[in-house]
């Protein structure tokens, strides 16, 4: 299949994974196509059988450090449905708070430790400065606010959860303690402060994509399915029912999320570890879909919260559906704008103190699947267990697994446009790794499996022989 | 002004948690770069790879490909300082209960026998790593000057470890900063 | 008179003593892992190690001898102290961050206490299966430590002998019945294992990652599920249980049943709602005008303090079943029951009901070689002190009748745990025994309903229920009303050694 020659950047960084794109030219020289490997692979799916339900939650969040709490809620939706128990209101209200703080806090790191260095400093800006350091220097009152986001987020998963990383406070049949009531009022106070930070974030990339129309239109323009959970049309994030649209946006199908091995299959390709997700009904390639933030409100008719629902349908007359990658940018400050309302609702909730957070019951069921909405798209644990809930095998599909395809193809539109093989510039190899940051994937999650060394162009000829190397240290 | 000290952080097999909790030091972070810290590579920056002659090598998670071990030996070349951050690098963590397996048994449930494949075949590309037969602790491929252990350390564990070293002082992890959690 | 020297300083006692119980008197800590204060020592980890001129020894099962010159922490033994801690560690998978005993581990807090950051030698040397096929117990080898207070607590303590240490060196794993599935072995659940196990080893599926010691708010209390009413300790978290472990301060020293530490939390949990009645305090609200055709009936799963309040509602208040006046003479205490030769057996199974005594006579069966005998056999020949403990429903004439002249004491097993305080309040006049065609209504209280009550109620026009589980009797009833359960009332109650035991409110009553 290498018959041209590639060229190889290596690792793809601001991102949250190990992945490698290779540029492969044909005999003209031309770019033929662009690969995006998945270098990681670490088997959670196998080293857990054998081990009890309830411990899945605390391991799978292990899958990954920036959503661990997205797998958590995986697997403990999971053993709710193998131990066949309703959570209580409460338990149910704490889940979702958690997961909105989480949805705030990794949104908050990518967009502005990871993408704002390229829109603030510039896609060629020296890669030594192009970071969240050389922001803090540059701009520090805008690197402040966005660390102080991320903090808000953080802090509300501490609260409820017990800790920021890996918190274990969520069991299935439940939440194991009740929130106490001066982190709810220390949560409250917050709001009006982080809504005002999340609006200039805002403000930011609506002005930044208004100066740059044309770029923005044609970078990584291609079309797809959407796929995203919906709660009665409202946007949602830890339950409801998963609704995908096709290009031109319309509804083809909204199914229980249990239901999910009838609609998804998955593609295995030979180059890379992290398989590719699909609809069955549309095949391959043609059923590939895109998750996250985009899809999200691409699949969803309204942002129930005022702030929100505003900048919602000014966002939505940008088309129906959007394509463009960069708008993953801009939906993503929306949801966390809608996430911090959010937030505060919940907050208000009469019910939000109560100390009844758990509910308990034996094993009942041989199988478990959990679904929630992660940061980067839905999120899908299916685990089969014995009579004594020890897990028999597991499967899973994992948010950033599902924009496989879909980050494949924005670099490679990207690199047909900006990369020209015969000069390379360093500039236009960060615009193709721009193209992954999009979708902010979070790799080490996707391969349940996750770079960093030099980035090495490498020139091969059609005989696959070494030809020329350029090192970037 | 007085020279800054290089740090560079990679990513091994782990799951980024330990960077989280280094971007958890919030302002603090911003304190350390104020006070001389300055960042090469790192998976949030964009060099991919330490110059010679950098000051500290943090690395997170353990070693289960053969980049990664070649990865893990080019930091302890390039850099005066090596930190194991997190249960991953330090004890091997996680990664390691797959140590129980083949590699071909775990390959074999998730390309082989997942319920959701479409196709089934294992991935062996030029492009993508192979994997080696059991996962290692950092210390098992090369010399480590200072661990932090946790899962993930926590910011102020990270902070104390970062801050005297910046200091020209030896760390020291007691109480509450030491954890395995 | 001993006389020693501990890091210099003379110290002398005239009694026997281990030298880690000394240092600890005199306040010097030194690090155990294996060593546990209600278990006999064995001094296999070796982590409590000091020297005594020149040789190294285990300190908790060394007894200090006449010359003894002590040193505990020299730069040394600090040193070995941690290495040993490394081969421990490093052996298995000791692996904390998915462990739900993390940062409430005994063996994890004594590698904090010795700054261990790193081990040198490579990791997971061996791998075990892990056992879940118990139903309360999740057991894993991988993260055992081989101290064995599992096995002895398992066989000193409760009596079971399921434990025991298999294989040699670094293969050696704890096995039950010398080798079975844990959950198909003779294991009785009494989870003694659980309490002990310095490690994540053992642990409870129900409380698994609901909360650590340090997050939850113990309370001590007696155990309200059968009539031995053991010392228990609650932990709880918002409005959970999270496990109850055994108090080894109490009368019973530390027993418990699986009844005690998990069928409660089961049961607690399953029946907990908002709306329950307290009949302490809200029987007065719900039941306005008792008139002269109702009649109450309560049986011995409630409190002396709820059988009073009803008793003073209902001007006719019945026991639900007759209790064998017996059970009042019951004399001997918890500990006295150690001190038999024989002990007679009569209708109920050592291991399954009242758990606790079913212990000590399994014990005493082994260390002290005493004789156990069941009322099924045809022959028996009794030696020493005897007792015999039966079942309240033999007749205290068929009793006598077959021990005849034989002098032994008698311990009378009521059903239910408050029966001696419903024999003290109600007597043992139960509704059949009285005229009772001249009352319409009845009013039944009973916490956990278990005989058979068709017969008594048929005939009633008007039928009520006060009880737990609403579900399993709403059909014989016109309504069924819900109680609290026995952790959110305070209530005391007599168990079958005639003790007075007070229970405290567990959780604060929500506002109905």
């Amino acid at each position: 299949m290498n018959s041209g020659e590639k060229i190889t950047i290596y690792p793809v960084t601001r991102i949250e994974g190990h992945a490698k794109i290779t540029i492969h030219l044909d005999k003209d020289r031309k770019i033929d196509k662009v690969l995006f490997h998945v270098d990681q692979f670490r088997g959670f799916e196998k080293f857990i059988e054998g081990r009890y339900f309830e411990e899945a939650p605390i391991i799978t969040a292990k899958i990954c450090g920036i959503c661990p709490l997205s797998h958590i809620l995986g697997a403990v939706k999971a053993g709710d449905m193998i131990m066949n128990v309703q959570i209580p209101y409460t338990a149910k209200l704490l889940r979702t708070l958690a997961h909105l703080g989480q949805i705030i806090q990794s949104h908050c790191l990518h967009f502005f430790y990871l993408a704002s260095p390229d829109l603030l400093l510039g896609w060629d800006a020296d890669p030594a400065i192009r970071n969240v350091a050389g922001l803090v220097e540059k701009y520090p009152d805008f690197a402040m606010k966005g660390i102080k986001l991320r903090k808000f987020g953080q802090t509300i998963i501490e609260y409820v959860g017990g800790a920021r990383i890996n918190p274990k406070n969520f069991v299935a049949g439940g939440v194991a303690a009740p929130l106490n009531v001066q982190h709810r009022d220390s949560l409250l106070y917050q709001i009006d402060e982080m809504i005002s930070y999340c609006l200039e974030g805002l403000e930011f990339i609506k002005n930044y994509i208004e100066n740059n129309k044309s770029f923005v239109q044609s970078y990584a323009n291609f079309k797809t399915n959407f796929m995203g959970l919906i709660n009665n049309g409202n946007w949602e994030v830890y339950d409801g029912k998963v609704k995908v649209i096709d290009e031109k946006g319309n509804n083809i199908y909204e199914f229980l999320p249990e239901h999910y091995l009838s609609y998804i299959a998955e593609y295995i390709e030979d180059w890379s570890y992290l398989k590719f997700p699909f609809l069955r009904g549309l095949g391959y390639p043609n059923g590939v879909y895109r998750v996250g933030p985009l899809a999200r409100l691409n699949v969803s008719d309204n942002l129930p919260t005022p702030l929100a629902e505003k900048e919602f349908k000014v966002f939505k007359q940008l088309g129906t559906p959007i394509h463009e990658s960069f708008y993953y940018h801009y939906a993503r400050m929306v949801e966390v704008l809608h996430c911090i309302e959010k937030v505060r609702e919940i907050l208000l909730d009469s019910q939000i103190l109560d100390k009844d957070v758990f509910v308990k019951g034996r094993v009942e069921k041989e199988e478990g699947i959990g679904v929630v909405e992660a940061p980067r798209g839905t999120l899908i644990h299916h685990y089969w267990v014995d009579e004594n809930g020890t897990i028999v095998k597991c499967n899973m599909i994992v948010a950033s697994g599902n924009n496989n395809w879909a980050m494949s193809k924005a670099v490679e539109t990207i690199a047909k446009k900006f990369v020209n093989p015969l000069e390379v510039k360093e500039e236009a190899l960060n615009l193709v790794e721009g193209g992954i940051r999009c979708y902010d994937p979070c790799l080490s999650c996707s391969t349940h499996a996750v770079g960093q060394m030099p980035m090495i162009i490498e020139f091969y000829d059609s005989e696959k022989q070494l030809i020329n190397k350029i090192i970037r240290e | 002004m007085k020279t800054k000290k290089l740090v560079s952080t990679i990513w091994c097999e782990g799951c980024s948690g330990c960077h989280m909790s280094f971007l958890d030091m919030d302002e603090k972070l911003v304190d350390l770069i104020k006070n001389g810290m300055a960042f090469s590579a790192t998976p949030f920056t964009d060099l991919k790879i330490p110059p010679h002659g950098t000051d500290i090598g943090i690395i997170e998670g353990s070693v289960a490909t053969d980049t990664q071990e070649e990865e893990v030996k080019m930091m302890r070349e390039r850099c005066k300082i090596i930190i194991a951050m997190g249960d991953c690098a330090v004890f091997g963590g996680i990664p390691t209960m797959r140590n129980r397996y083949e590699t071909t048994e775990i390959f074999s449930r998730a390309y082989k026998q997942a319920e959701t494949n479409y196709n089934q075949h294992l991935p062996a590309g030029e492009d993508i790593s192979k994997l080696l037969a059991k996962v290692k602790p950092v210390n098992e491929v090369i010399k480590v000057d200072y661990y932090i252990p946790g899962c993930p350390p926590t910011p102020e564990a990270i902070y104390e470890v970062l801050s005297k070293l910046i200091e020209g002082k030896t760390p020291e992890l007691k109480g509450k900063l030491l954890s395995y959690e | 008179m001993k006389k020693f020297k501990i890091n210099s300083v003379e110290y002398s006692i005239d009694t026997e003593k281990t030298i880690f119980e000394f240092l600890k008197d005199i306040g010097i800590y030194i690090p155990t892992l294996c060593y546990h204060p209600y278990l006999r020592p064995v001094g296999s980890c070796r982590v409590c190690i000091i020297k005594d001129r020149g040789k190294f020894k285990n300190s908790c099962a060394t007894f200090i001898d006449d010359g003894m010159d002590i040193e505990t922490h020299t730069p040394e033994l600090i040193e070995i102290r941690k290495w040993i801690l490394q081969f421990l560690f490093s052996e298995r998978n000791h692996y904390c961050m998915y462990c739900c005993v993390t940062n409430d581990c005994e063996f994890q807090n004594l590698g904090y206490y010795t700054g261990l950051d790193h081990f040198h030698f490579p990791t997971f040397r061996n791998i075990f299966d892990i056992d879940n096929s118990h139903p309360y117990i999740l057991f894993d080898n991988n993260r055992c430590v081989l101290c064995s207070r599992c096995v002895r607590v398992c066989s000193e303590v409760a009596g079971h002998f399921v434990l025991s240490e298999n294989n040699k060196g670094e293969h050696s794993i704890i096995v039950a019945d010398n080798g079975v599935q844990f959950g198909k072995s003779s294991c009785t659940s009494c989870g003694l294992c659980v309490q002990v196990c310095p490690t994540g080893t053992f642990v409870d599926k129900y409380s698994m990652y609901l909360g650590r010691s340090w997050e939850t708010q113990k309370i001590r209390s007696y155990c309200f599920s059968c009539p031995v009413g053991c010392g228990i300790e609650i932990y709880k978290r918002g409005n959970n249980i999270v496990k109850i472990y055994s108090d080894w301060n109490s009368f019973t020293k530390g027993l418990i049943c699986y009844k005690g530490r998990y069928e409660t939390v089961i049961n607690y949990r399953k029946y907990k709602n908002k709306t329950n009645i307290d009949i302490y305090e809200d029987l007065n609200k719900i039941i306005k005008n008792v008139d002269e055709n109702s009649v109450a009936v309560v049986d011995g799963t409630l409190f002396n303090e709820e059988i009073e309040k009803i008793r003073e509602l209902f001007p006719n208040t019945f026991a639900l079943y007759k209790v064998n006046p017996k059970i009042l003479d019951n004399s001997i205490s918890f500990d006295e029951l150690d001190n038999y030769q024989t002990y007679i057996i009569a209708g109920w199974d050592l291991n399954k009901e009242y758990g606790t005594i079913g212990s000590i006579i399994k014990r005493n069966k082994y260390y002290r070689n005493c004789k156990v005998i069941y009322l099924d056999n045809e022959k028996f020949e009794v030696s020493g002190k005897t007792i015999f403990i039966y079942k309240n429903y033999y007749d205290p004439n068929f009793i006598s009748g077959f021990i005849g002249g034989m002098d032994c004491d008698h311990l009378v097993l009521p059903l239910n745990t408050n029966d001696v305080g419903l024999l003290k309040l109600i007597g043992n006049k139960t509704l059949q025994e009285v005229d009772n065609l001249k009352y319409s209504s009845i009013f039944i209280f009973s916490r956990y309903l278990n005989i058979n009550i068709s017969n008594i109620i048929s005939r009633f026009r008007r039928k009520f229920l006060f009880t737990i589980d609403i579900n399993r009797y709403s059909d014989l009833f016109d309504e069924v009303f819900p109680i609290v359960s026995e952790f959110e009332i305070n209530g005391s109650f007599y168990n079958l050694f005639n003790q007075l035991l007070y229970v405290e409110r567990v959780f604060d009553k929500e506002v109905v």
